[in-house]
C-alpha cells in the first residue's frame, strides 16, 4: 500500500480526499470534462485552485499536475469556491497574484490582457510545477507500521547513562510510607520498613543490572525450586542434542534468566535431566549375529497367521525392483525367465559332450544279463531301438530303463523259467 | 487342558511316510500356504495330481510297455504287469489328468500351446502379450 503507482488522473482526487482542508463528499467529485460556463468562472477557480496550492504546499508537499482538470473540477463544486477561500499563504508570490486576481471583474478591453495575464500566471504556476517537490503520498497516507519493541539492551544502556539516583529516600517518601502502612492495618512497623528497604534497593547507587539481579535472586530466595528425582544418579550420558537452552555450561544471560522463571510456572516445562539410555533393557533383535535359531513356539493356534507374519518380514526386508529390467533379471536368475536369444537345450549343455554312439548302441547293455535268444531279447531289443531313437532324453536315463527291465525279469526269473520263456539249460 | 491337547504330537502320514507333526499341523493349515497362490482349490488337487504323475511316470511308462507288446512277451507276464499297474495309486496316471487354464482354472476352452482359457488367451492378446498372435484379418 505504501508504494502504490498513481495514476495521472487519480492523483488530484486523493489530494482532495486526503487534504487537510477536509474530505469532500463523493457526490461533488466529478471527473467529466466540462468546460467552465463563465471566463470570470474560470478564473476564479483557476485563483481558488492557486490559493489551494498555496495552502497545500503550506501544509503538505503536494504534487502538482496538469492543472486543467482541477480547475474544471473546482469550477463545478460551490462548496469549495466558498470554502477553499482562506487568506492563509505563505507563498507571497502566490499570495500576490491571488490578491491581483480578487480585484472586480474587469472590461471587455482589459479581458485580453488578463487573459494573457492568466497566462502568465498558469506558465508561472507550470514552472512552479517543476520545482515543487512531489506529494509523498506515505506522508498522507495512514499506514501501519510495527509498534517499537523495548530492547533491554538499550534500556541497560539507557539506564546506565542516567545520572546514578541519589542513596537516601526523600523525606516525603517516607512519611508516604508511613501513611500507606497504616492504612494497611497489621504491623504497620513491618509494613513500613519493608517499603523502606524496596525503596533503598530502587534507589540505591549501585548499578542498575547487578540491582536487578540482586531483586531476582532475592525472589527466588522464597519461591520453591523444582527438583527431579533422578538428579543425584545421572549415568554416562549420551549426549545426542543438548539445546543450548539445556546446556549447563552456558552462561546466565537476560534470556536465561527468563527461562529461569518460566521454568518455576507451569506454562512451560523444561526438562532438567538427559533421557538415559538403557542398552540391555530389551531382548536383542539378532541383526548381526550369526544364530538364527528359530523359537518353534509349539502353543501357536495360528501357524497360518504366523508364517504369513514372516513373510511380510522378509517382504519388508527384501526392496522391490528399481525397474523392469532387474525385475526380469532376477527372474532370470531364479529360472522363471528364459534367459535369450532362446535356446531349446538350455539346460542340457553336458549332452553336447556325449556322442551319438553312447545314444544309439544300447544292445551292449544288454550283455551280461539278457538271454541270447527268446521273448526276452526280443522286447529288449525294441527297447533299445526306440531308446537309441529319442534324442530328447539322456544317456543316463536310458540305461536307468533298460537297468529297470533287468530287476524286473530277474524278479520274474521263475515264472519265466516255468513258461518256458528262458531257457534254464544254458 | 485344551492347550496341552493342541501341543501333544502326533504321528501323521504325510506324502506316504510317518512323520512327526504337532497337530496343529495336522489341521493341514501350514500346508495351505504352499496352494494359496493358486485361483482355485480345484488347481490345487490338479496340482498335487501332476506332481503324483511325475513321480511314477518311469515305473508307469515301463509297465505299460510291457503290457503293449502283444505278442512278443508272454500273457502270464503281462498279467502280472496289469496287476501291477493297478496297485500303482491312481493319481499318478496321465490319463486322470484334467488340464486347467494356469490364470483363471478354466476346465474347458483352453488354449493348448498357451495353458490358457480362451478367455485369457483373448485378453492377453489384445494386449499384445503374446509373442506373434495378431488378430486374424483377411
Amino acid at each position: 500500500m505504501a508504494t502504490t503507482r498513481l495514476s495521472g488522473s487519480s492523483l488530484p482526487v486523493l489530494q482532495r480526499l486526503f487534504s487537510r482542508n477536509g474530505i469532500l463528499p463523493i457526490f461533488q467529485r466529478t471527473f467529466c470534462k466540462v468546460p467552465p460556463e463563465d471566463p470570470t468562472q474560470a478564473e476564479e477557480a483557476k485563483t481558488i485552485e492557486q490559493e489551494k496550492l498555496g495552502d497545500s504546499n503550506s501544509t503538505a508537499d503536494t504534487p502538482v499536475k496538469e492543472s486543467g482538470v482541477k480547475e474544471q473540477i473546482e469550477a463545478q463544486d460551490p462548496k469549495v469556491l466558498s470554502d477553499n477561500v482562506s487568506p492563509d499563504s505563505s507563498d507571497t508570490s502566490k499570495a500576490e497574484a491571488v490578491q491581483e486576481t480578487k480585484k472586480p471583474v474587469p472590461s471587455q478591453e482589459k479581458k485580453l490582457t488578463k487573459k494573457e495575464e492568466t497566462q502568465k500566471k498558469l506558465r508561472d504556476l507550470l514552472a512552479s510545477l517543476a520545482t515543487v517537490d512531489p506529494l509523498s503520498v506515505e506522508s498522507t497516507v495512514k499506514l501501519t507500521r510495527p509498534k517499537p519493541r523495548p530492547k533491554k539492551e538499550a534500556k541497560v544502556k539507557k539506564e546506565e547513562d542516567l545520572p546514578p539516583p541519589e542513596s537516601y529516600i526523600e523525606p516525603e517518601l517516607v512519611s508516604a510510607t508511613k501513611e500507606v502502612a497504616e492504612s494497611l492495618g497489621g504491623d504497620t512497623a513491618a509494613t513500613e520498613s519493608e517499603l523502606l528497604s524496596t525503596l533503598r534497593l530502587h534507589s540505591s547507587d549501585a548499578p542498575p543490572h547487578t540491582q536487578a539481579a540482586a531483586s531476582l535472586s532475592e525472589l527466588f530466595v522464597g519461591m520453591k525450586i523444582e527438583r527431579s528425582p533422578n538428579q543425584g544418579e545421572t549415568a554416562p550420558i549420551q549426549h545426542k542434542h543438548i539445546s543450548p537452552e539445556a546446556d549447563p555450561r552456558r552462561q546466565p544471560d537476560a534470556n536465561t534468566r527468563r527461562r529461569k522463571l518460566s521454568r518455576l510456572s507451569p506454562e512451560r516445562p523444561i526438562p532438567k535431566t538427559i533421557q538415559r539410555v538403557d542398552l540391555f533393557g530389551a531382548k536383542p533383535l539378532g541383526i548381526f549375529t550369526s544364530k538364527c535359531s528359530k523359537s518353534e513356539d509349539v502353543s501357536s493356534i495360528l501357524p497360518v497367521w504366523e508364517a504369513l507374519h514372516e513373510e511380510e518380514l522378509k517382504r519388508s526386508m527384501s526392496h522391490p525392483p528399481d525397474n523392469a529390467f532387474v525385475e526380469m533379471m532376477t527372474w532370470t536368475n531364479q529360472g522363471k525367465l528364459w534367459t535369450f536369444p532362446i535356446d531349446n537345450e538350455f539346460g542340457l549343455e553336458s549332452e553336447k559332450k556325449i556322442g551319438f554312439h553312447e545314444h544309439v548302441f544300447l544292445e551292449r547293455h544288454l550283455q551280461g544279463w539278457c538271454p541270447p535268444l527268446g521273448p526276452i531279447r526280443h522286447f529288449m531289443e525294441l527297447v533299445c531301438t526306440g531308446l537309441s531313437k529319442n534324442p530328447y532324453i539322456t544317456v543316463e536315463r536310458k540305461r536307468a530303463h533298460i537297468e529297470w527291465y533287468r530287476n524286473y525279469f530277474a524278479e520274474k526269473e521263475g515264472l519265466l523259467k516255468e513258461i518256458g520263456a528262458i531257457q534254464s539249460s544254458n | 487342558m485344551a492347550l496341552q491337547g493342541v501341543l501333544s504330537r502326533i504321528k501323521t502320514p504325510v506324502f506316504g511316510c510317518l512323520v512327526q507333526v504337532p497337530r496343529c499341523q495336522q489341521l493341514h493349515t501350514t500346508l495351505v500356504l504352499d496352494k494359496l497362490k493358486y485361483p482355485n482349490w480345484k488347481m490345487v488337487k490338479e496340482v498335487k495330481h501332476r506332481k503324483a504323475v511325475k513321480e511314477y511316470a518311469f515305473e508307469r511308462i515301463n509297465i505299460n510297455a510291457v503290457r503293449k507288446a502283444k505278442h512278443i512277451i508272454p500273457p502270464e507276464v503281462k498279467e502280472i504287469a496289469d496287476k501291477e499297474i493297478d496297485e500303482l495309486p491312481r493319481m499318478s496316471s496321465i490319463s486322470m489328468l484334467h488340464k486347467r487354464c494356469m490364470i483363471t482354472s478354466r476346465p474347458r476352452g483352453l488354449v493348448k500351446r498357451w495353458r490358457l482359457s480362451r478367455i485369457v488367451w483373448r485378453h492377453e492378446a489384445d494386449y499384445n502379450k503374446l509373442s506373434g498372435v495378431q488378430r486374424a484379418m483377411w
